[in-house]
């Protein structure tokens, strides 16, 4: 190799050397605080290739700039009414002033436990103020959740910004639970409630049945009564018939008719066991006992 | 670089040389040619691709093979942004127990469908997206089930909830600057928690059992009528049967009352005596019969049949 391309390599050596040291890249998602010697003198929120004195003169210190989420561990907070409420918030935050959030926090996992810290108390201080029916109510706008976060919101954002130049964006809750050592008593009650309705649905369902079978009893009383009516009057009126029918026709001639009747009287009730007592001159027996003296009579 | 000795090691200098350059030089052109070649890249048809130079965005791509500069000046970040990815905001096989505003206690459990609207928003705006969806989503429900009752979030309030949680989080998720679209929200399990799952259940089988109780009783009504009606129809029948056989018998009996008559009119005495005397022709033969004799001091009776 020749001293000139020798030369060439090494020159481009030192080129890509001092690229690597005094070159480099903010991304769209980055925000850089430029220290030297430990003191921060830019900050770069526009993505591009800059260039920078070399470590350790001047240091690169990248943050994320985009909104972050922050899952903060669940606590037991009370309301205004003494009742416990376990309560399972996250944030969503953003770095504002990124070379006052430095020179404060200096790195996320102490701006996290920072920010967990500021909201678990600031929750706890305004959960305070509320009932429990804030938090779970079937009246129409009893639930104040939204106040209730809007307000921790607020509050904190109002401190980090101030103090950590971070701005707290929104404070949520992604669950509301009992404490474990109540959830017992709550499904105790939840079964009472339950019971006390299945209770009533079956003594309605019983009272409906025993209704309705009272109203089709009445019914068919009634209707049978109202039969029985029907037939007596029938009845009478056969009987009404006939009485006019015999009447009209005994009536022709009721000595005859009385005549008749006795006789099938007779037949009916004198029978062997009736005794019969005739006299001596009964009219039948008179050709019996008196003979035929009165032949010339019977002509 | 080996040196022989020779007459000519100026020669052997240069060979050595000469036979190692070209292998350098060819090493090196094909470094460069593979450098320049991973620029290329290819975008499915529901990606799309934001190219970065010097970490400033400077285009987006579509569907298809493009060419960015090599690393480190440009480098390109997938989003795959036309496909919709369906998420569970839940845990698997765990109950997901949340608080409604009557106080109880319900496992709720719900996907989402969402597909990403604006790939730069998506990339660069927020940290983990889909971690701040489901975060999101998952703080609509539970203010949302706070407000109902237990029953309303069993039944009748399902699809309700699914649109307003939708409805919400998008609002919330577009303040935020998300690059989000939620699709749906789906309500995929509500139901009691295990402890009193048996009790819930035991009112769903009380309504059963009242129904079953009414429809027992309207069943007996409703047999009740036609028999009822039955035996009225006949009763009404079987009097009627009475009534004309009555009136028959009574015109029967006239009638031969008419005939007999008829006959008596035309020899009254006659037909009387006649009639008498059969009457005790009938009846006399099985009677006991005594005499007394008219006249005696005493009643002396004879028997007549002795």
């Amino acid at each position: 190799m020749s001293r000139g391309q020798l030369a060439a390599l090494t020159i481009l050596g030192v080129l890509l050397v001092a690229a690597r040291l005094c070159l480099f890249v903010v991304d769209e998602r980055d925000m850089v605080v430029i220290t030297r010697f430990g003191n921060p003198i830019r900050v770069l929120t526009s993505a591009g290739l800059y260039c920078k004195l070399p470590d350790p003169v001047e240091v690169v210190r990248r943050f994320d700039r985009r909104v972050l989420l922050l899952s903060i561990r669940p606590s037991e907070f009370f309301t205004q009414d003494k009742k416990n409420m376990v309560v399972e918030p996250f944030v969503l935050w953003q770095i504002q002033d990124a070379r006052k959030f430095l020179e404060t926090l200096t790195d996320p996992q102490r701006a996290q436990d920072r920010l967990s810290d500021l909201i678990s108390s600031e929750l706890g201080g305004v959960l305070g103020q509320y009932p429990l029916s804030s938090l779970l109510s079937t009246k129409e706008g009893g639930v104040k959740i939204d106040e209730i976060t809007g307000r921790v919101t607020t509050n904190v954002d109002r401190v980090a910004s101030n103090d950590y130049g971070v701005k707290v964006l929104d404070v949520r809750v992604r669950r509301f639970s009992f404490p474990v050592q109540n959830e017992q008593s709550v499904f105790e009650r939840m079964r009472a409630e339950r019971s006390r309705i299945a209770n009533q649905y079956r003594s309605e369902g019983k009272a409906e049945a025993a209704r309705i079978r009272a109203e089709a009893d009445k019914q068919r009383s009634d209707i049978l009564a109202e039969t029985y009516r029907q037939t007596q009057a029938i009845r009478g009126k056969g009987e009404a018939e006939a009485t006019r029918i015999y009447a009209q026709a005994y009536g022709r001639n009721p000595g005859f008719y009385k005549f008749i009747r006795s006789l099938e009287a007779y037949q009916k009730f004198l029978k062997e066991k009736s005794t019969y007592v005739m006299s001596s001159d009964n009219a039948i027996l008179r050709l019996f006992y008196n003979g035929v003296e009165e032949r010339g009579r019977e002509h | 670089m080996s040196t022989e000795p020779g007459d000519d090691g100026q020669a052997v200098e240069t060979r050595d040389a000469s036979a190692s350059r070209p292998l350098v030089a060819w090493g090196v052109a094909l470094a460069c040619i593979a450098f320049a070649l991973s620029g290329f890249y290819s975008l499915g048809s529901d990606e799309e691709g934001l190219v970065l130079r010097f970490g400033r965005l400077v285009r987006q791509d579509g569907a298809g093979l493009h060419y960015h500069l090599p690393y480190p000046v440009e480098t390109v970040l997938r989003v795959r942004s036309r496909m919709v990815r369906s998420i569970s905001l839940d845990e698997k096989g765990k109950q997901n127990l949340r608080l409604t505003g009557d106080e109880n206690i319900l496992n709720i459990k719900a996907l989402v469908q969402f597909a990403i609207k604006d790939p730069r928003a998506y990339a660069f705006l927020v940290d983990s997206p889909d971690d701040v969806m489901q975060s999101v989503l998952s703080s609509v429900i539970v203010e949302i089930v706070a407000t109902r009752t237990v029953d309303d979030v069993l039944t009748t309030g399902k699809t309700e909830m699914q649109t307003l949680a939708r409805a919400r989080a998008q609002e919330r998720l577009d303040l935020l600057g998300a690059g989000i679209n939620l699709i749906s929200v789906n309500v995929t399990e509500s139901s009691p928690p295990d402890p009193v799952v048996e009790a819930f259940n035991d009112v769903a089988s009380a309504r059963e059992d009242a129904n079953k109780y009414k429809h027992e009783a309207e069943a007996y009504a409703n047999g009740l009528f036609p028999a009822a009606r039955g035996e009225a129809q006949q009763a009404l029948q079987l009097a009627e049967g009475d009534r004309a056989a009555r009136v028959q018998r009574a015109k029967g009996d006239a009638s031969h009352f008419q005939s007999v008559l008829a006959e008596y009119v035309k020899a009254p005495s006659l037909t009387r005596r006649r009639m008498l005397l059969e009457t005790m022709e009938t009846i006399l033969p099985a009677m006991k019969k005594f005499v007394a004799h008219k006249g005696s001091a005493t009643l002396i009776f004879e028997d007549l049949d002795y």
